[in-house]
């Protein structure tokens, strides 16, 4: 009893007292599954487009995160014609976004509050028909009609989740308290992991499988093979066998502590600290919430659950043969493979350039070069990453220069350059180009991981109202965690978190 | 030229012999743990409904001529037929080369989880 009553009182602490946003006027209360959902759904008082402002915004921030995003035109296409055909035969016409490749070598496709979907391009290259990609599309249109990205508790989640995640990024770069710093990331972790895990997969469960059914639905209108949703989940499952098999084998290299410093050029010793900080309390709690974590679903479960519906409603519906040539036509074509496959080496760049290891980065890039690759953004960020490393300002300087023309350009090159240009000058900024950085940083969504680069940047200058003003936006994009915008902690806050993940091992087991 | 004819004939001629290998390794072994009987579909562009047959009907293992990815073609009583991949228990895997990695959905706010979920 105690224990529920904790884990109620740390879900009202850590995600605010919002409750779910009301649903849009197309969807019902609540959908059943008697009933095919999209008949239970009146796509003609979808909403129209989300502001266009906000849209490129959108893009933008996904620009700038990790690798950014992959400039393909033909592939890009190709996947808006079909999500467009997807929204047309469905009804939902009305309803916004475009699709974007990520250049980033998993499978997690993702929705954004904008309707736009993002896939991996290591995706794109493992899904073998325009049927299988329809699944996709149409799981992730679901979301957006079914408005999931609208809930209220799902985005206080995130926004926890980007705190941790600035917070690791941010300490990872200073190393002037090492004890403190490990507790700190200690706590933010466990905050974020509690919440993550525990309260998040609620909803996602329902969520997801709720995608699922109205993809299937989607599927069938746009006269594809509904077992493309079950090549895609297959496909899924065996990526996530794959995965488990990785993760129990390398544990505490896949923390996503460590994952997420190391995204961000952690110094060597930060890698050990980081680990250390990790080990064991965190790793103790982050076993036992997966032990207690049960409501989430695996590919399999979803499978069955979708195989029920379809037996349901379409056991007896046309399985049309499925289009494979148009697909791979495109999708696996040389030039997709050599992009591909220069996101992968890019990636694994990066990893190496964080664990010290820029000479073998530099030589996996120059592996890569080619005319289809060297102009991508993800490209020049991982030689970028390589020159700053070596102290190459000038190269970096080059690289930014050349990438601010590219129709996807990230805002982590900008910042980049600033660094670098500091640098040559012996670590002061020009206050006015500062000015300018930030005023782009608006452009790009205000992405929240730069804050603490842009803090920096300002305290290297006289400008005392550029150093309030983002003092005052980085406390209220961390959602108040004061530890991500400044480089002490406060005691009451210290106190606070000490409580919490107390209160947190109370629940899981010490 | 002839001696390039000769290794593309050779190599059509492998990439035959290993499809029909890799096909011809695929079989069904039973049906789904709650299906009593498997539905067949024309394995014609139409993929239309055609009949089902009753799981004492069937006998297994029953050979896979054809992965379509999320169904197969199979040969019963003489004639082809597609079935649904999840009726069926089979031995095929599906082919993944993507990788794992936390760092983008860790930092989002306002998106779905992603398909996979959490990822790794």
């Amino acid at each position: 009893m105690y224990r529920l009553l904790a884990l109620c009182a740390a879900a009202v602490l850590l995600t605010g007292c919002e409750t779910m946003g009301t649903s849009p006027r197309w969807m019902p209360t609540a959908l059943n599954s008697d009933t095919p959902y999209l008949q239970q759904l009146s796509p003609e008082k979808a909403k129209a487009p989300a502001d266009d402002k906000e849209v490129r915004e959108d893009v933008r921030r996904m620009q700038s995160l990790g690798l950014g995003l992959v400039y393909y035109p033909e592939l890009e296409q190709l996947l808006n014609d079909e999500l467009q055909r997807i929204k047309a035969t469905s009804g939902f016409v009305e309803v916004p976004g475009r699709v974007y490749i990520l250049a980033s070598p998993t499978m997690n496709a993702l929705t954004t509050d904008q309707g736009n979907i993002y896939v991996p391009i290591g995706m794109l290259m493992d899904i073998q028909s325009m049927d299988e990609v329809d699944a996709l599309l149409a799981h992730e249109l679901a979301h957006t009609v079914l408005s999931h990205t609208d809930v209220d508790i799902v985005k206080e989640i995130q926004k926890k989740g980007t705190a941790a995640y600035g917070l690791v990024n941010r300490l990872s770069m200073d190393a002037s308290n090492a004890e403190s710093a490990a507790r700190r990331i200690r706590n933010s972790m466990a905050l974020y992991m509690a919440t993550e895990k525990v309260i998040s997969p609620t909803w996602s469960r329902t969520q997801e499988t709720d995608a699922d059914k109205l993809a299937v639905d989607f599927l069938v209108q746009a006269g594809r093979n509904v077992n493309g949703m079950t090549a895609l989940l297959g496909r899924l499952d065996q990526w996530g066998k794959i995965n488990a098999t990785l993760h129990e084998k390398d544990k505490p290299k896949q923390s996503m502590l460590v994952t997420a410093a190391s995204s961000q050029f952690a110094q060597n010793e930060w890698q050990a600290l980081l680990i250390q900080a990790a080990d064991p309390i965190g790793r103790k709690i982050e076993d036992g919430i997966a032990q207690a974590g049960h409501t989430h679903l695996s590919s399999e479960e979803r499978l069955d659950d979708l195989n029920e519906y379809i037996r349901a409603h379409y056991r007896k519906a046309a399985r049309p043969a499925m289009d494979s040539k148009t697909w791979r036509k495109v999708a696996h074509s040389q030039k997709s493979r050599r992009l591909a496959q220069g996101v992968v080496q890019s990636h694994v760049a990066f990893r190496s350039v964080s664990q010290g290891k820029s000479a073998a980065a530099s030589t996996l890039l120059a592996k890569s070069k080619h005319r289809d690759v060297q102009g991508q953004t993800y490209y020049q960020l991982a030689r970028a990453s390589v020159a700053e490393d070596r102290g190459r300002s000038e190269e970096v300087l080059d690289l930014a220069d050349a990438s601010a023309a590219n129709v996807y350009a990230s805002y982590r090159l900008q910042v980049m350059a600033q660094q670098a240009k500091a640098r040559q000058v012996g670590g002061k900024a020009d206050s006015e180009e500062l000015r300018t950085l930030y005023e782009q940083f608006d452009v790009y969504g205000r992405p929240a991981e730069f804050y603490y680069d842009l803090i920096q940047l300002a305290d290297t200058t006289d400008n005392v109202g550029l150093k309030v003003e983002l003092a005052v936006r980085c406390q209220a994009a961390y959602f108040g965690d004061a530890n991500a915008c400044s480089s002490g902690q406060k005691q009451d806050v210290a106190k606070q978190e000490a409580g919490l993940v107390d209160g947190l091992l109370g629940i899981f087991g010490k | 030229m002839k001696l390039s004819m000769k290794r593309f004939a050779l190599a059509l001629a492998m990439a035959a012999l290993c499809h029909a290998a890799a096909a011809g390794d695929l079989k069904i072994s039973a049906l789904a743990a709650d299906a009593t009987e498997l539905d067949l579909f024309s394995p014609d562009a139409d993929g239309a409904y055609l009949k089902s047959v009753e799981l004492s009907k069937l006998k297994f293992p029953i050979a896979i001529l054809e992965d379509r990815n999320g169904g197969f073609i199979v040969r019963l009583e003489g004639k082809k037929y597609y079935v649904n991949g999840p009726d069926v228990i089979a031995n095929n895997v599906y082919k993944v080369t993507a990788e794992c990695d936390n760092a983008f959905t860790t930092s989002l706010v306002g998106a779905t989880r992603g398909i996979a979920g959490k990822g790794c």
